[in-house]
Formats: structure tokens, C-alpha cells, sequence
């Protein structure tokens, strides 16, 4: 192999492929740093909600008839609305609830252990009608549901909150049956029942699991009334107007908006989704620049060397040996760029956490972009390396 | 000579259209995409409201829990929002020149029947001076009078929007609206207004539509009104229904107040010390003092108004740009050094080293200048796509300022990435290549 000679050439254009190793480690830092952003998003659009998005239905009714401003009236409506689409063929569950799971619209509140010392805990609260866990399709997996009595108890509850907030809260395991309070410790809450793992209203939240429900009639003449429905996903479409229809024939006071949750979850995310496509744009055209760059620089050796390589062919060198004396000096650069490329990557990684935001740098992903990069500038040279070869050495050799 | 110098570029660019094709179309990418996110990041980062942003200001009390603060990783933040009751004593200062709280509330509105269905609107409870301390546009008639806030009057102003879906776009002036259970009457009529970012009210979303009516904000009472905006509490109310809600430390409040002055800003802070040293004594507001008087953009940073994404992207966008100039560094040094044999003769015929450098440099320009036209073009289709993927309420576009930034960034990158190569091909020693010819 021509180790020797590449140095001494290299050696002595400095400038142009220290440019190049430079353009190459830049290259390797942003890719890497993109591509680790983007599935970083990426998993947390993924990431399991617990809940059968396609088929729940998220209902609000939204009152204008001044009758909704009497509780009696606001509390028979609601459960005549819920009795109504528990009839309808194809509803598997209904229940009225406070705000909708991943809408990013809800409520939060903290609570610790009761009597403990430390600073409460901020969770993702819903208030709802007894059958809710049902309507969710949340399991339940400790304690009990809930039961009617549980909503005429006044300020003191009977709660049930998910496993991921119950382990936070009770590292011990042993959440079933404890207290809870929030800042002071007049009525505190009893927790009945451990669900699943559920995501509350913010996705991305760092508490979005940790989630409770508290046994009551949710809603009032402001906020109005808002209801879960499940069905089988391949129902939703023919269920939506039916119910649409069917709530309005109930009770023309108000105004009724449906939506799946799958619909409320992807506008929630609509933001991430196109940083994604930017950046997967921004790391397209960074690598295109990058091979056009090399390219380039590659045709210019081979320009510059006719002379050379026209020598060498004439005392004997193969074509094989032209293109691979030029891959090899291309495969020396690109390997000195992606040698400080990977410092790069890590620097512009911290910068990015300490300033901005973003996540730990994966090693396997700089691997990946070591392999991308060696990729592109050996087919980047190859193209001209060719050229090289092919250049005759009687006309090369000629003096002008 | 500067035309000399541009005939030759010109010359050299077209000898070789492929590898100058390449070169400007590099910069161009890197123009194109440094623009676009520039662009994103300078809309999103934009001062809303410039001629008076420094005279408006945010006012935070420090209302929380006495045994743990606001931010539990910053011991001087102070609650976003302030209390109802707090707000309607300070209220009652006159050293603002304007002053306001406000919320947003979620209410029916009931056009005629003719019109359509009832529907639901976003209002801006507020006072008389929320319209002049923000310089809101009014297409017909105005605010309500400061004598209609006490009542309150019933009196609305509804934006361009509504007033065109319940009035057909008509000066509506003096017509009643009716709202919930009451007929209001329209005192004004807004122009379409946006401000970005809406700077009044920047929780849930900043980049949001102002509210579509304005209500006095005593209908708070009357109404029996909840913020629809967020509320944010430390303690239980003392009792349950509307009373105790308002009498409670739960904050939901927006509150600005217009100082001209260095003086009045003085007296307005001493008025806000001696108002919560009172509550002190009443046994309220435990916490060390702290009030702040926030003006527009110091506002804007500490809400992190401006989106973490915009800001990674922006410095994304520029590494890409640098890339693209190394990228034409290493070309051009390969294009120059090839031309080095008719440099020589020129050296050997008189020109000076000078002359070389500058005849180079301006070639680096020319294809700057190129870039950074096909950029702008490029970037103008970056921020369509940009606008594709999201839905928002407003379009990224370019501005003047932008254009101007964007062509000097080609210029820049131009020079930086000509200076060595041209300083290289100027310095060469002509013998060497005349010897070889």
C-alpha cells in the first residue's frame, strides 16, 4: 500500500485537506447531533400512552341554555347524555370526565404522603364518573374500582392513581390504602385502586404518567361537560356523527364538538413532527454539500497530478492502482475529519444540552455516523478517481 | 478597474460552468437554509411592540406559599399571574399612566337567529386602558370610557372576525350584541390585529390569535367568571363557590401598567413595596419582598417565549453554512492554484500582488453576490415548506431585514472563504511557473 507517499503528498497541501477534514468533522458533529434529536422526538411520539387512541371518542358539550347554570339540571343532563350513548350499538363504555388525556388541556396538582416532610409531587388529576377506567380501557391492577358511594364523599376522597405515580410516591410498594395530602394536610385522600401505566394531559410533561382520578360529577355551566366514549376502532367513523346526532336530539341547549383522541394526540405533536422533517431536510443537504465538496477537491488532485500519474502508469502502475491510490488519500482525510468530528459531536452535543435542550449523545449513533461519512467519501471519490485512471499515459507525459 | 476585475471573474466563472455551477450553488444551500431558519428565529424573537416596549410593564408580586417559592430551581422567580384581590388593589393607584389587569375567559356569544347558532369565543375581560397601553387599531368607533369599567357597563369590542361573522363585516357601532345572559352593546370594532408574539398573554401558546371580544373585566363578578386561561394555587380557598374563589390566593391575572418616566417607575415600585408591606401585616404575602416590574422583552425571556426548536435550528442552520464555506475554501484554493501558471505571466508582466489578491477576491464576491440571490430565492421556498408543516395562525416570511442580512451573510461568507485562497495564488513566485511554459 502507498501509506508512505499519500503522507508525504498530503504533507505538503496541508491547507486544502485540513479544509476538507474540517468540512468532513463539522459534517459528522451536525448529522450525528441532528439524527440524535430527531429519534430522541421521535420516541416520545412513539412512546405508549396506555390508551386505545383509535378508539376513544372525546366529546365536550358546551351549554348555552341557562338551565345548565342549575346543578340539579347540569346533573341530570350529564347522566342522561352518558345513559343515552351507553344505549347506542357499538359503544363499549361511557363516562363524563373533567379534561381529556393527551389534549394538552387539563388540570395538575401535587400531593405527598400523608404527613410526610418532603415537597409534594405534581400529578395529571381528572375528575369522573365511577365507570371511567372502564371508558379509558385502563386496567385496573391493585384495590378496587370505584363505586357510587365513592362520589358523594365531599372534600376527603376515595382515589385511585396510575402504578408509575403509586411507585413514586410509595417507593415500597405498598401505595394501596395510604393517605395522601397536598400542601397542608386537611383532607386527605385515600387511594383505593392502582391502574396501569396512563398518560395524563400534557405528553410531555415529565410527570405525564403520573395520573389520578377522582370520584365526582365533572363539569359545570363554564368549563361545560365532557365525556370518554370506547369502541372498536373500525366503528369510531359511523359512530361519531350517530352520537353527534343523538346528543343534540337529547338536548339542543348546546353545542357538541367530537374528536378521537388519536386526533387530539397528533395535534398535540404537530410541532415535533415538523422539527423532525427539517432537520431529517438539514441532514439530506449537509451530506450532499459535503460529498460535492469532496468531489470536487478529489477532481483537482486528479488535475493537478496528470503529470504524476501519467509517470506512474508509464513505469507500470495498473488503473487499479491509480483509483486506489486516490480512495486511500480520500480515505486518510476523511478518516482525520471524522477522528476530530467525534470530539466535535460531543462538544456540540453538551452545548446543545447545557443551552438549549436535548438528550445524552447515544455512542451507537456516532459509530453510525462514522460508517455514513466513510460511505460518502469513497463514493464521492470515485467518480473522479476513475477519471484519474484513466488518463493516457503517452498524452500525460507529453511536455507541452 | 473594479469593471476590469468583474469582466474577468465573469470570464472565469464561464470557463469552467459545471465547477461554478457547483461553487454557487454551495453557497446558495448554505445561504438558503441559514436564511430560512434566521427567519423563523427573527419572527419568533421579534419585538411586538418596539416603540413602547420599554415603557410597558409586567407586574409580579410575590403572593406564593411561604414555605416553598415559585420555581423550586430559582429562589428569585416570582408567581406569573397575580391574584384577583391583589389586582383589584393596585388597581387603584394613579401614578400608571395606563394600567390593566386582565384574563381570558371562555364565553357564549348569541348572534341573531338569522346568523347562525349560538357560539363560543375566547373574550379578554380587561379594563378601559388595556386598548391605548397596547396601541390596539380600531377599524370603527373605540375602547369603552375609564367611567364605564366601575359599573361595569355593558359595552364590548369585538375583532375584525367576529364582527365579520355577526355583522357581515358592517360598522356595527352601537349595535347589541348579546353575550351570555345580557345584551352588550358595541362600542368598537378592531382592524385585524396579531401581534407576535401576543405579548399581553403569552400562556397557552404565545403565538396564539388575541381573544375575539373585550369585556369590562368587573363582569368577573356579575358573570360569575373563571379564568380560561391557567389558574395556578398553593392553597385551598377558605369556604367553597365564586366568593372565596376571588378572596383566595389563586393567581389568573394579567397585569401591565404604562410608566413614561424613571420617576414614576419609582413611584409606582415604592407604591407596590408599601401596598404588600400592608398585606404583611394583614398576615398575607410572608415571603421576602420581592416585586418586579417586568418591561415587554425581559418578559419574553423569562416565559421562554421564543420555542427551544427555533433556537436549535438557527444554530444548526448556521454550522450548515459554515460547512458550505469551508466547502468553497477548499474549492476555490483548487481552482486558484490551478490558474497559477497564467497568474504567473500576468506577475511577470507588471501586474502587482495586489492587484492578483483583489482580482481573486472580487471573483469571490461575484460568486457571493450569486449565492446569496439564488439563497434568498431558495429560502423563500424553505419557509413555504416550513409554513406547510405546521398549522399555525401567522406565515413565515421574509422581511427587508432579512433579504439584507441574508446577501450580507453571502457577502461575509464570500470573503471569508476567498481571503486565504486568494492571498495563496497572489503569493506565488511567477519563475517557478514561467520556467515550466
Amino acid at each position: 500500500m502507498e501509506f508512505g507517499p499519500i503522507f508525504r503528498t498530503l504533507t505538503r497541501n496541508k491547507t486544502r485537506f485540513i479544509l476538507i477534514s474540517l468540512e468532513v468533522a463539522l459534517t459528522l458533529a451536525i448529522v450525528v447531533n441532528c439524527i440524535n434529536i430527531t429519534l430522541h422526538t421521535l420516541n416520545q411520539i412513539n412512546r405508549s400512552t396506555g390508551l386505545d387512541e383509535g378508539g376513544i371518542i372525546a366529546i365536550t358539550s358546551m351549554p348555552f341554555a341557562a338551565d345548565f347554570k342549575e346543578k340539579q339540571y347540569l346533573d341530570n343532563a350529564r347522566k342522561a347524555d352518558v345513559e343515552m350513548m351507553r344505549s347506542i350499538p357499538g359503544v363499549i363504555a361511557a363516562e363524563s370526565i373533567s379534561a381529556f388525556p393527551l389534549s394538552g388541556s387539563g388540570s395538575s396538582s401535587g400531593y405527598k404522603p400523608l404527613g410526610d416532610k418532603k415537597n409534594t409531587i405534581g400529578t395529571g388529576y381528572f375528575e369522573a364518573g365511577i365507570d371511567i377506567l372502564n371508558a379509558l380501557g385502563v386496567r385496573l391492577i391493585q384495590g378496587r374500582n370505584f363505586v357510587d358511594s365513592d362520589i358523594t364523599a365531599s372534600r376527603s376522597k376515595n382515589v385511585i392513581i396510575t402504578k408509575a405515580f403509586a411507585d413514586r410516591l410509595f417507593p415500597r410498594g405498598d401505595a394501596l390504602g395510604k393517605q395522601l395530602q397536598s400542601r397542608t394536610a386537611e383532607y386527605p385522600h385515600t387511594i383505593v385502586g392502582i391502574t396501569e401505566t396512563m398518560m395524563g394531559s400534557w405528553p410531555t410533561w415529565r410527570n405525564v404518567t403520573y395520573v389520578t382520578f377522582f370520584p365526582d360529577k365533572p363539569g359545570n355551566f363554564n368549563w361545560g361537560l365532557r365525556y370518554i366514549v370506547r369502541a372498536s376502532p373500525s366503528q369510531v367513523p359511523a359512530l361519531i356523527p350517530r352520537l353527534e346526532k343523538e346528543l343534540l336530539k337529547l338536548n339542543n341547549g348546546r353545542n357538541v364538538e367530537l374528536k378521537t383522541l388519536s386526533e387530539m394526540k397528533a395535534r398535540t405533536y404537530e410541532a415535533n413532527r415538523a422539527v423532525i422533517k427539517m432537520l431529517t431536510a438539514v441532514i439530506f443537504l449537509l451530506v450532499f454539500v459535503t460529498a460535492l465538496g469532496i468531489v470536487g477537491i478529489t477532481s483537482f488532485s486528479v488535475t493537478e497530478r496528470t503529470h504524476h500519474i501519467g509517470t506512474r502508469r508509464a513505469l507500470g502502475a495498473r488503473k487499479l492502482d491509480i483509483v486506489r491510490y486516490f480512495l486511500l488519500e480520500n480515505w486518510i482525510i476523511t478518516s482525520l475529519g471524522v477522528a476530530a468530528g467525534v470530539g466535535f459531536t460531543y462538544g456540540l452535543n453538551y452545548l446543545l444540552v447545557t443551552f438549549v435542550s436535548g438528550t445524552k449523545m447515544d455512542w451507537r449513533l456516532v459509530v453510525g455516523g462514522v460508517l455514513l461519512l466513510w460511505f460518502t467519501g469513497l463514493s464521492s471519490a470515485f467518480a473522479p478517481a476513475l477519471r484519474g485512471a484513466r488518463i493516457k499515459p503517452a498524452l500525460a507525459t507529453r511536455t507541452v | 478597474m473594479l469593471l476590469y476585475h468583474l469582466r474577468i471573474a465573469f470570464k472565469s466563472l464561464r470557463r469552467n460552468p459545471i465547477l461554478s455551477t457547483l461553487i454557487i450553488f454551495g453557497i446558495a444551500l448554505g445561504i438558503g437554509v441559514s436564511t430560512t431558519f434566521m427567519t423563523t428565529h427573527h419572527l419568533l424573537s421579534g419585538n411586538p411592540i418596539p416603540h413602547k416596549s420599554d415603557r410597558l410593564y409586567y407586574v409580579e408580586l410575590d403572593s406564593w406559599d411561604p414555605a416553598r417559592g415559585w420555581d423550586d430551581s430559582n429562589p428569585k422567580a416570582t408567581p406569573n399571574q397575580l391574584t384577583y384581590r391583589d389586582t383589584v388593589e393596585i388597581m387603584k393607584s394613579n401614578i400608571p399612566t395606563y394600567q390593566g389587569g386582565s384574563f381570558k375567559a371562555s364565553l357564549y356569544v348569541h348572534p341573531p337567529p338569522n346568523v347562525g347558532r349560538p357560539f363560543k369565543v375566547v373574550a379578554r375581560m380587561c379594563f378601559s386602558d388595556f386598548f391605548p397601553l397596547f396601541d390596539v387599531p380600531f377599524q370603527y368607533g373605540s375602547g369603552w370610557p375609564r367611567s364605564a369599567d366601575a359599573g361595569p357597563e355593558q359595552v364590548v369590542v369585538l375583532d375584525n372576525e367576529t364582527n365579520q361573522k355577526v355583522f357581515g363585516g358592517r360598522n356595527s357601532v352601537g349595535k347589541l350584541l348579546r353575550v351570555e345572559d345580557r345584551e352588550f352593546k358595541v362600542v368598537g370594532v378592531l382592524k385585524p390585529w396579531f401581534p407576535r408574539p401576543k405579548f399581553f398573554d403569552v400562556h397557552n401558546g404565545a403565538f396564539e390569535k388575541p381573544e375575539e371580544i373585550y369585556l369590562p373585566f368587573n363582569f368577573v363578578r356579575p358573570l360569575e367568571l373563571y379564568s380560561a386561561g391557567n389558574t395556578s394555587g398553593w392553597k385551598n380557598d377558605d369556604g367553597e363557590g365564586f366568593e372565596a374563589h376571588l378572596n383566595g390566593e389563586s393567581i389568573w391575572i394579567q397585569m401591565w401598567v404604562q410608566l413614561d418616566t424613571e420617576k414614576q417607575k419609582e413611584a409606582y415600585m415604592d407604591f407596590l413595596n408599601s401596598y404588600v408591606k400592608g398585606q404583611k401585616l394583614l398576615g398575607r404575602m410572608q415571603r421576602p419582598l420581592n416585586n418586579k416590574l417586568l418591561p415587554v422583552m425581559e418578559w419574553m425571556k423569562i416565559e421562554k417565549v421564543v420555542p427551544e426548536e427555533a433556537t436549535s435550528m438557527l444554530v444548526i442552520s448556521m454550522l450548515f453554512l459554515v460547512v458550505c464555506a469551508l466547502n468553497l475554501i477548499g474549492i476555490l484554493l483548487g481552482k486558484f492554484l490551478g490558474r497559477a501558471p497564467e497568474v504567473g505571466v500576468r506577475r511577470a508582466l507588471g501586474a502587482s500582488k495586489w492587484s492578483i489578491f483583489v482580482q481573486h477576491i472580487i471573483e469571490c464576491e461575484l460568486v457571493g453576490v450569486l449565492g446569496g440571490v439564488l439563497g434568498v430565492l431558495l429560502s423563500i421556498g424553505g419557509l413555504k415548506l416550513i409554513n406547510s408543516l405546521f398549522e399555525i395562525n401567522f406565515k413565515f416570511q421574509l422581511d427587508g431585514l432579512m433579504v439584507i442580512a441574508a446577501i450580507g451573510l453571502a457577502l461575509t461568507a464570500g470573503l471569508i472563504a476567498g481571503l486565504y485562497p486568494a492571498w495563496r495564488i497572489c503569493s506565488i513566485p511567477p519563475a517557478v511557473y514561467l520556467k515550466e511554459q
